[in-house]
């Protein structure tokens, strides 16, 4: 009532990382957007962009901190060419499933190492979204081995492709228009993207059969409202409130819709003539042992990923218990 | 309800630009101009801040320069100068002529040919018409034919890039639409075509009745004995042919993706010049600074393009297209003929991209939920919407006054050739595109018939 | 006067030769998208560098010849209506333009990227491809700098054309001159023997 008539308006442009039509990566920020109205009473008005129409996606994090735009929906692991410790924000290669990776945000001291790394940028983020893990990708052949993956051209983005190169993978970049041609003839063999129900609709099934999991360098991936700061701090401590509790929401809509639909995506691609496998456990021991490496060598070159990184760890060992004896 | 100038900032913008464009100016600085005039006027108006300009910059550097598609662009660009330097290009060109010596129009229809196989190889208009311009305009002129006609096919046929995959712009189409892009792939095959086989039916049959518009060659010109034909087809016709095949080979064998393509082209050009004799540095440094003028002026535009788009955008510009439209409040077939009339519009303004992003997202989850009967089935509406915008945005890049494809064309033609024969040229290539149109609204089979056999 | 002269034709030398050096960039680019396109198929190099690198060439070229074709009169113009001008209005035209459009359009790409670039300096910004180049800055600050190299060739410009506005005749002729002589066509300019063709045709047939 009262309070919430008080607020001055705010009329803000929110540019998105994905497409409105996005499943979950996209429909999770426009019902952000449409939550905040609501809750809001109109006070929060985020209207959504689609990436590109104010700036092209990865530039968000710029015009964000610069205040040309208001705020942002997207992943924090887009922002590894700033920092590489962003990455352990989003999605970490053999990290924690959902419940431990909230559970370490929240209760474990990662909220505030999030807040203090945006900080340095002028940015204020709140975590707003938590999705499935991904598939580890599409392949033109089967992989029985670490052998077959040696000399494999991949598209892989992120962490995950120091780790493939490791591993003997040729990593590529790729233009967005030819990953799908590049695939479709063979001038790639594989490439990672996301889960089951986004792949279906984007049709890579046409071009490769072989579906891989677990999606090791994803097991979960999180997302976040990205704010300039001081437009930030000046909004009124109900409508600081009511982002906390819209995005609150949104972890748990998401979570939830992620976890729902996967099934039905899985048993169509099935029936599409896709060969869903499980990776070898022995692959995946040495994709962790090069995943190992690969976090050592960052902990030793970025003081602030060594600092996210340990605090990461510590809390993982002390989940181990709870996780081994407290599941099926 | 209350009357805000400000609200209508962005149909001024439209004003300025037709108005200014005819100053004389280079367009790309009109556009960058009049961007930065209306930020101004928007800022006086409350409506926009000067810190909003900072997002010009990440434009450029996101959708222009850290762009790997664009890389193709430069080198198609090169390709194109290279072959018309070192005289592969006309060789070719007579030669086909020769051969074509007793079809009406048969130059034109070897540029109509060539456009196809090229739009097979890039999605990037820019590249296309530069590279069909540098190629084929000045042969065509030098045979007398007639300007218009000259302009119109190559810039007709240079544009079916954009339909024919691969297409930047269908990939771009299926992010925003969340769907597959082979499926949309699939479905440009046939529409992109037809308009190739529309153009050259159209020239066979205007060259058929007027062959002053498009003179054959001279009796008395080129070999007539079968053997002096085959030694010219050997000399002139297997080099080039032999570059087409290794770059749409590249692509189809999988060694290189489109984009590469692009520098297997360039690469392809050099040897080309030397097996001619015709490289040497002296034409080597020629051709690179006549390519890279020419992109100066193509990505002039681009830049400028960007940043009047932009504006555009911040003052509120869809929401006056969305609004438009939705407050028309019409039934299926009205609606979509309504959006089918406004892309076309716009097309006189925006690139293709900006068009998408204010048409795509807001109302293909409308058309898609629209009943059209029997016509279409509902699963494949967005398809069919798609293809349909798609050729659109194909057509607007030649509209008068405003094509961009018309501005590359000019760019790299000779002073000679004069804006408004370029813009004559294409009018009844306009036509056809929309018969085309018409054809794959009253038949969306036309698009969705070949996905629906080869990926179902 | 003189003095004008002297400085437009040296900013025209720095803008030409900086444009004409960047124009390799257009070779190497081909270079290094066939190399990676050849080693892919044998050697397992990565392909991320060196598709970073295309695009870097990219920028290079683009950026430093935006100001080059300016004094080369390569950007496009719709000359429709401007043939029916008298030469002074065309000139007073193209001052108008470098001062309403051109300069200001520069200075503000030029002022926001420069802030750009030095966000970029300031994170020591990588490649977000994890695997990709480092510095950053170093090919951000191309962008501001390309658009230095325009607005330069826009005072160019706007120098010559006060001249021919208001100079003492032999100048004019002078500045006139050189303009002519840098204008460089794209394509082979149709031998003179076929150029009647362009006006004749159209106005003939109909
Ligand atoms: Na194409
Ligand atoms: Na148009």
């Amino acid at each position: 009532g009262d309070a919430a008539a008080q607020d001055k308006r705010v009329r803000w442009n929110m540019a998105s990382a994905y497409g409105s039509k996005l499943t979950q990566l996209g429909t999770l920020g426009v019902r952000l957007s449409d939550e905040l109205e609501a809750v809001s009473g109109g006070s929060l008005r985020f209207k959504f962009f689609e990436p590109g129409a104010l700036v092209p996606a990865l530039e968000m994090f710029d015009a964000i901190s610069a205040g040309s735009i208001d705020a942002g929906w997207s992943t924090p692991g887009y922002w590894t060419g700033k920092n590489e410790a962003f990455a352990l924000f989003a999605a970490v290669p053999f990290g924690p499933r959902a419940g431990e990776y909230l559970g370490w945000y929240y209760h474990g001291g990662g909220k505030e190492l999030f807040d203090e790394l945006y900080a340095e940028y002028g940015i204020k983020s709140v975590m707003c979204g938590v999705i499935a893990p991904e598939a580890s990708g599409w392949f033109r052949k089967e992989i029985n081995s670490t052998d077959d993956l040696k000399g494999l051209k991949m598209r892989f983005f992120g962490l995950g492709a120091k780790v493939m190169e490791k591993m003997g993978v040729s990593t590529q970049l790729l233009a967005g228009g030819d990953i799908f041609p590049a695939l479709e003839r063979g001038s790639i063999d594989a490439t990672e993207f996301s889960m089951p129900a986004i792949d279906l609709n984007l049709g890579f099934y046409q071009v490769a059969k072989h579906y891989y999991f677990p999606g090791w360098h994803q097991q979960s991936t999180l997302f976040d409202l990205m704010m300039n700061k001081e437009k930030y701090d000046a909004l009124s401590d109900t409508q600081k409130a009511q982002i906390d509790a819209v995005c609150g929401a949104n972890i748990t809509a998401g979570l939830a819709e992620g976890e729902a639909i996967q099934g039905a995506a899985l048993a169509e691609l099935k029936e599409k003539g896709v060969t869903i496998h499980r990776w070898p456990p022995e692959v995946l021991d040495e994709l962790r042992g090069a995943w190992n490496e690969v976090a050592a060598e960052l902990a030793a070159s970025n003081p602030t990923f060594k600092k996210v990184w340990d605090s990461l760890t510590a809390y993982r060992e002390q989940y181990k218990i709870w996780g081994d004896l407290g599941y099926l | 309800m209350d009357f805000y100038i400000e609200d209508f900032l962005p149909l001024f913008m439209f004003a300025a630009l037709g108005i200014l464009l005819f100053s004389g100016y280079p367009v790309a600085f009109i556009l960058g101009g009049i961007g930065l005039a209306f930020g101004f006027i928007g800022m006086f108006f409350d409506v926009f801040s000067f810190i909003q300009f900072f997002n010009i910059v990440p434009r450029i550097w996101g959708g222009i320069a850290e762009n790997l598609v664009l890389t193709a662009i430069p080198m198609f660009i090169f390709m194109g100068t290279m072959l018309e330097r070192s005289g592969v290009a006309s060789d070719l060109l007579h030669c086909l002529q020769v051969l074509l010596r007793r079809v009406p129009g048969g130059l034109a229809l070897s540029v109509t040919l060539m456009g196809t196989i090229m739009a097979a190889t890039t999605g990037i208009i820019g590249a296309s018409v530069v590279m069909m311009t540098l190629l084929a305009l000045p042969v065509m002129l030098k045979r007398d034919y007639n300007v218009p006609l000259a302009t119109g096919t190559i810039a007709a046929s240079g544009t079916l890039g954009i339909l024919i995959p691969p297409s930047i712009m269908l990939v771009i189409m299926a992010d925003l639409l969340a769907r597959s892009v082979g499926n949309l792939f699939v479905a440009a095959i046939i529409p992109g075509f037809m308009l190739a086989v529309f153009y050259m039916l159209y020239i066979l049959v205007l060259c058929g009745f007027k062959p002053k518009l498009a003179p054959p060659l001279p009796k008395e010109e080129g070999p007539d004995s079968a053997g002096g034909i085959l030694l010219l087809v050997v000399r002139s016709f297997i080099p080039p042919l032999f570059l087409v095949f290794l770059v749409l080979g590249s692509i189809l064998f999988g060694w290189a993706t489109p984009t590469e393509a692009a520098g297997v082209g360039g690469a392809g050009a050099i040897l080309l010049a030397a097996v001619n004799r015709r490289l040497n540095f002296s034409v080597l440094k020629d051709v690179l600074e006549r390519s890279a003028l020419t992109g100066g002026m193509l990505f002039g535009i681009f830049l400028g393009a960007t940043c009047f788009s932009y504006v555009f955008r911040a003052l509120g510009g869809d929401d006056i297209v969305i609004d438009l439209v939705e407050s028309l409040g019409l039934g299926s077939w009205g609606l979509l003929l309504m959006l089918m009339a406004i892309v076309f519009f716009l097309g006189f303004f925006f690139d293709w991209i900006e068009i998408t992003l204010i048409v795509l997202p807001v109302f293909s989850p409308i058309i898609g939920a629209l009943d059209f009967g029997n016509h279409v089935e509902s699963l494949e509406i967005t398809y069919w919407f798609a293809i349909l915008l798609a050729v659109n945005l194909q057509t607007s890049f030649l509209t008068p006054p405003f094509g961009f494809a018309l501005f590359y064309m000019k760019g790299v033609a000779p002073p000679e050739v004069k804006i408004q024969q370029i813009y004559k040229g294409i009018i009844p290539f306009v036509l056809l595109q929309l018969a085309g149109l018409g054809l794959i609204m009253a038949f969306p089979d036309i698009a969705l018939w070949l996905p629906r056999v080869l990926l179902n | 006067m003189e003095l004008l002269i002297r400085v437009s034709d040296v900013l025209d030398r720095v803008i030409i030769k900086v444009g004409r050096l960047a124009a390799w960039a257009g070779l190497f680019l081909i270079l290094v998208t066939i190399f990676d396109v050849v080693t892919r198929r044998f050697l397992v190099l990565g392909s991320t560098k060196l598709q970073e690198a295309e695009w870097h060439l990219h920028v290079i070229l683009f950026a430093f010849c935006l100001g080059y074709a300016y004094l080369k009169d390569a950007h496009v113009r719709i000359d429709l209506l401007r043939e029916n001008l008298s030469e002074r209005t065309q000139w007073w035209i193209e001052v108008a333009g470098c001062l309403l459009f051109l300069l200001p359009y520069c200075g503000l790409v030029i002022w926001f990227g420069i802030d750009f670039t030095e966000r970029s300096y300031a994170t020591q910004e990588i490649s977000a491809s994890a695997t990709g180049l480092t510095h950053r800055w170093l090919i951000k600050i191309v962008i501001p700098i390309g658009f230095g190299f325009l607005a330069l060739s826009g005072i160019t410009v706007l120098l010559r054309k006060l001249i021919e506005l208001f100079g003492p005749e032999e100048l004019r002729q002078k500045v006139h001159e050189i303009e002519e002589a840098e204008i460089e066509h794209l394509v082979d300019v149709v031998p003179p023997e076929l150029r009647r063709y362009d006006d004749q045709r159209d106005g003939g047939q109909n």
